[in-house]
């Protein structure tokens, strides 16, 4: 892994993110396309601090490409504004050193602990690295698993821990996550306890998803949050709290609407825009700039629906399909090139497949509650932590309530315990409604395992000979 | 035959003569896949617990139709057995959470066997005292039930003194074969002492108390093993073995194993139950059982106990005297995965050296652990 | 004081042999059916070469994969701690070995005697080892002695992005439909190699001399990935790196014969 200069040291990949959504944000607004770009760069880069250029230069170009599109590029400048903001925010934060740094897994809402008086990063953002960068943070990956771990650790979980370890990501003062979702997503955060001596709290994930299952869940979280305070030397702040709860209410009422919205024929919403959704729920949830961004996606996909504008060529017929479990972190501009050449719209999947859940902002203790159900119910850590008829189910029901044409589930190598019953669920999809679905591997952050030509081509196929 | 001819028999076969009489009584025989399983409560149930096993399997093919290549062959092999009707003297099974291969295979064999029990503990994820409350609370009391509902089979405050007594015996007598196995001269193989511990989990207790305590006898009437199968102390740990194929290696390679951290071996049988005198009730006994079995040395998947793990294979180590450490990973095994690389770098950081090997649950190709063993003694100058 | 050393692989068997510290013969034949003939069979002809007999021989260390039971052998040890002090005989700077066989992939560590240290093994495929290179060079139509120079000829290798040897053929032969350079491609593959093997040495790779053994040492293009990789110069060894094995065996040897002597 390059080493870091020490004038980024501790938040090189921050400061990274920051240029590139100030890049992304001066390219929308600055010009009407990609080739409009392209052809003004040159002489931009004479002006542009060198760091910019390296950033744009590391930029996949089919992902610049993509974003300029009308049907995306309002949603990705809305993004790249609350971005840009969001990691000044978090640089400024880590160099004024008044608050005690938390790394949350995803799963989980900042909210929280914005509350208990953290700088929250949230571990899962090391994976825009692999969305955005031709490069991808196989770098980070490949540092962790140097020190010996094994290749088949959940990508997402084995990035942040090499880039803390390299430096790229400060060290923080506390590591917090739930047990979900899985084994393979635990053992970086316990490398980095050991190895850096970093407290790691962990609280109890329940497998049932029931009532009880949020007491057992709540009274966990409790427990930790007592440890967490003692970290950050502040106790629970009630009203910050309510604060950012009443916003992510807000947030989570339009993530409902959009769920109703993309069953819709044709489906109005865009798929190149939901890796920046998590992006934006695990950083800026109970933020304005989060509701914001989901309002304009309503938006837009309501106008759509209004005027009968389509978001595949006119030529095209639509293909409904609903993904599974990894959104490929490494190809979000796949969606695009899906729905451009196959008709193909992006329904939902593992990782958009929130529930709206309004929380009682009465008291802290039904913020609590609240805030973990939404944990609990945090698409893919349902899935993954309770029995397999949940994961077969809610996959099942989405397809059919969304009246999906076909599932495409390309799977995570990491969730090797999901695989199991993958084949439970595609036959279920196919036997009991006439869904054809197509299963083949990827890794979500590690694009050398299935890398995007591949990746089309096994849509391509399927879409030829089943569909 | 003797006592010991006899423990290896029974651990070198998926059923065995005791099994067979169990059933042919009327008996029933529960399987259970992981060390959190409170086992006395099956026993108490009047029920025989028996732990899964891969021995006698002849692959995955069954198994492999439902579950992906990339899933541990451990747990695959466990599939294929029950699919091939290896395990037809189960009549219930009770797997945990604490292994997601295992808990995701559950999900499947649920849906393909249909046995009058089948059910799975719910194991969180902390060694916090509060969790321990709701395990007890909601695991244990579901699995009483379960047991009455599914199987006929009632748990009284003596069946389960009884069923206490019997198994802390079993410890007792286990924690003598280790010391015996990790003696100044043993006399004793690690094969050997491993395949002892392997029957202890496939017969009635009682009559496994009775044959090793005869064991132990005929070991201590035996001649000390010679130098040349004494070339280095060595203890393993890692991913399950439950067929002694790798300790065979390193012992073929000349090194005796003296000891482990193997959750089919010392982290099985570890820890007393502690019952107080008199036994109050029903509830306090049940209690109490649940508590050894909550807080007994601590599975990998428990992120939050690395100390904990840590302190156990340091000790270990030390009681067996070991000149090096073997930790074997099964391919696909995340919990080890983690674990090994850790408890490797601390080990080694405390002067013992470690060994990490790759390996599938069916190991293959025998010459190439046999290479990397004899390395790892030269390496030691041993 | 003369001794001996015979590495039996599963593809070439050699002997060495060893005189007051001196290399006297060195010779490498392919294997026959049986170890026991192999070992004979090259050992003979080291002997000849040397103008010796057996009884000239006052110790041999057999290693390899057919190592044991070699009759003339005292004693059998890995190739892992025959590879390392083979090298170290070479060079007694290095510390780090890095073996790229046709068939396995390698990382060792020796100390300051050449000793053992440590050491890592390629388990699970043809990604980390030569046969990774004949299957692309085979692919791209050149001669794989014709590989390594490939990288020396371009500034812009391309990426290889398939870490599976088979994917990655087939990415090749994409490559290749695209119009792509088979410059670029073979240095691209080149560098990918060296990929694979610095991600299995990185770990391990300690301070002091490096060098890289086996068939892939003879890819000059791999090479120098390599020292852009691990920042180090690798040390050419002066011997044909097929023969380190069996030269460490005999070094090995020399001192079963000063402990023998030692105890007599």
């Amino acid at each position: 892994m390059e080493p870091v200069p020490s004038e980024l040291k501790g938040i090189e990949i921050f400061q990274r993110f920051l240029t590139s959504f100030n890049l992304f944000k001066f390219a929308l607004s600055s010009f009407d396309t990609a080739e409009d770009l392209m052809a003004a760069a040159p002489e931009l880069a004479k002006s542009m601090p060198a760091y910019d250029v390296k950033v744009f230069m590391s930029f996949k170009p089919d992902l610049v490409a993509a974003s300029f599109h009308p049907k995306n590029r309002n949603v990705i400048l809305k993004a790249a504004e609350a971005q840009a903001e969001y990691w000044q925010g978090v640089i400024d934060g880590l160099k004024a050193g008044d608050r005690k740094v938390s790394d949350f897994c995803f799963t989980q809402g900042p909210e929280l602990f914005h509350a208990l008086g953290f700088l929250p990063i949230c571990t899962a953002t090391g994976m825009a690295a692999g969305s955005f960068y031709r490069d991808g943070c196989e770098d980070a990956i490949d540092l962790f698993r140097s020190m010996g771990f094994a290749d088949h650790y959940c990508t997402v979980h084995a990035a942040y821990p090499g880039y803390v370890l390299n430096g790229n990501w400060r060290v923080p003062d506390v590591m917090v996550k739930p047990a979900a979702p899985c084994v393979s997503g635990n053992a970086g955060y316990q490398v980095l306890s050991r190895k850096l001596g970093v407290p790691l709290v962990v609280y109890d994930s329940s497998y049932y998803l029931t009532e009880e299952g949020v007491d057992h869940q709540l009274a966990a979280l409790k427990r930790a949050i007592t440890r967490l305070e003692k970290i950050s030397s502040s106790t629970l702040d009630e009203d910050v709290l309510r604060a950012k709860v009443e916003e992510s209410n807000r947030t989570y009422a339009l993530l409902g609407e959009l769920h109703e919205l993309r069953k819709h024929k044709p489906n109005p919403d865009p798929g190149l825009h939901r890796i920046l959704d998590i992006l934006m729920l695990v950083t800026t949830l109970g933020e304005p700039s989060c509701t914001e961004y989901f309002q304009l996606i309503v938006d837009e996909a309501q106008a759509r629906i209004a005027s009968g504008e389509r978001i595949i060529p006119a030529d095209k017929k639509e293909l409904r399909a609903v993904h599974t479990w990894a959104i490929n972190v490494y190809l979000p501009e796949v969606y695009h090139w899906l729905e451009e050449n196959l008709g193909m719209t992006y329904l939902s999947c593992g990782l958009s497949y929130f529930i709206d859940h309004q929380i009682d902002t009465t008291s802290v203790d039904t913020m609590l509650r609240g805030w973990v159900q939404r944990t609990m119910n945090f698409p893919m850590g349902r899935q993954s932590i309770s029995y397999g008829d949940v994961w077969v189910d809610d996959m099942v029901n989405l397809a059919v309530d969304m009246e999906a044409d076909c599932g495409i589930f390309a799977g995570n190598v990491a969730c090797k315990q999901a695989w199991a019953i993958s084949k439970l669920m595609s036959d279920k999809l196919e036997d009991e409604h006439d869904i054809p679905s197509l299963r083949f591997e990827i890794e979500c952050c590690d694009k050398r395992l299935c890398p995007a030509d591949e990746f089309k081509q096994r849509i391509e196929s399927f879409v030829e000979v089943r569909l | 035959m003797t006592a010991i001819g006899q423990l290896i028999e029974i651990a070198e076969n998926v059923s065995n003569p005791f099994v067979d009489q169990w059933k042919q009584q009327g008996g029933k025989v529960v399987g259970y896949t992981c060390t959190y399983v409170p086992e006395e409560i099956l026993h108490a149930a009047g029920l025989l617990p028996y732990r899964l096993k891969g021995i006698g399997a002849d692959g995955t093919t069954r198994a492999d139709v439902l579950l992906p290549k990339f899933h541990c062959s451990f747990s695959r092999t466990l599939l294929d057995q029950a699919l091939s009707k290896r395990f037809g003297f189960l009549d219930g099974v009770v797997f945990s959470t604490a292994c997601d291969q295992l808990r995701r295979m559950y999900d499947v064999w649920k849906r393909r066997m249909s046995l009058q029990l089948q059910t799975i503990m719910v194991i969180p994820h902390s060694v916090d005292e509060e969790d321990f409350e709701w395990f007890f609370d909601h695991e244990v009391r579901k699995l009483v039930d379960d047991l009455a509902t599914s199987l006929d089979a009632e748990i009284t405050l003596e069946s389960l003194v009884d069923a206490i007594q019997i198994y802390n015996e079993t410890r007792a007598l286990l924690g003598r074969l280790y010391e015996a196995r990790a003696a100044d001269e043993p006399r004793i193989s690690g094969v050997e002492a491993h395949q002892l511990v392997i029957a202890a989990s496939s017969m009635p207790k009682p009559d496994f108390n009775r044959l090793l305590a005869e064991a132990l006898e005929e070991i201590a009437a035996r001649e000390p093993l010679p130098l040349n199968r004494r070339r280095a102390r060595v203890m393993v740990g890692g991913s399950i073995i439950d067929s002694p194929d790798l300790l065979r290696v390193i012992e073929e390679a000349g090194g005796l194993v003296v000891t482990d951290t193997l959750c089919t071996g010392s982290r099985w049988f570890g820890d007393p139950v502690q019952l107080d005198e008199p036994a109050g009730d029903r509830e306090g006994a049940l209690r109490s059982v649940a508590h050894r079995y909550y807080h007994h040395a601590p599975c990998p998947r428990m992120i939050m106990a690395y100390d904990r793990k840590w302190d156990y294979s340091l000790q270990q180590a030390r009681q067996g005297r070991v000149d090096g450490v073997v930790l074997s990973l099964i391919t696909f095994c995340d919990h080890h995965s983690a674990d090994n690389v850790l408890i490797k770098d601390d080990l080694e950081a405390a002067g013992v050296p470690t060994l990490i090997l790759n390996r599938e649950y069916a190991m293959s190709d025998m010459g190439r652990f046999k290479t990397r063993v004899e390395a790892f003694f030269e390496r030691m100058g041993r | 004081m003369i001794t001996a050393g015979v590495d039996v692989g599963s593809l070439s068997a050699e002997a060495v042999i060893l005189s007051d510290g001196a290399l006297l013969a060195a010779e490498i034949i392919r294997v026959r059916p049986s170890p026991v003939e192999s070992s004979s069979t090259v050992m003979s002809r080291a002997l000849e070469v040397a103008g010796l007999c057996l009884d000239d021989i006052d110790a041999c260390i057999s290693t390899g994969y057919g190592r044991d039971n070699i009759p003339f052998a005292n004693k059998s040890m890995s190739e892992i701690s025959c590879h390392g002090k083979g090298a170290y005989w070479c060079d007694a700077s290095i510390r780090t070995i890095v073996d790229i066989g046709g068939q396995d992939c390698k990382a060792i560590t020796v100390d300051e005697n050449g000793d053992l240290v440590d050491f890592k093994m390629n388990e699970k495929c043809a990604a980390g080892t030569g046969r990774f290179l004949e299957i692309i060079s085979k692919a791209l139509g050149v001669e794989l002695e014709a590989l390594g120079p490939l990288s020396f000829q371009t500034e812009t290798p391309l990426k290889i992005v398939n870490r599976c040897s088979v994917f990655a053929e087939y990415e090749t032969l994409f490559l290749l439909a695209e119009g792509k350079s088979i410059v670029e491609i073979g240095a691209g593959v080149n560098e990918a190699m060296a990929q694979r093997a610095f991600a299995l040495a990185h770990g391990l790779k300690t301070d002091g001399g490096f060098t890289v053994t086996g068939g892939v040492a003879k890819n000059v293009g791999v090479i120098r990935s390599l020292e852009t990789l691990f920042e180090t110069e690798v040390i050419k060894l002066p011997v044909d790196p097929q023969i380190i094995g069996a030269l460490g065996a005999a070094v090995l040897a020399e001192r079963l014969v000063e402990s023998q002597g030692a105890r007599e």
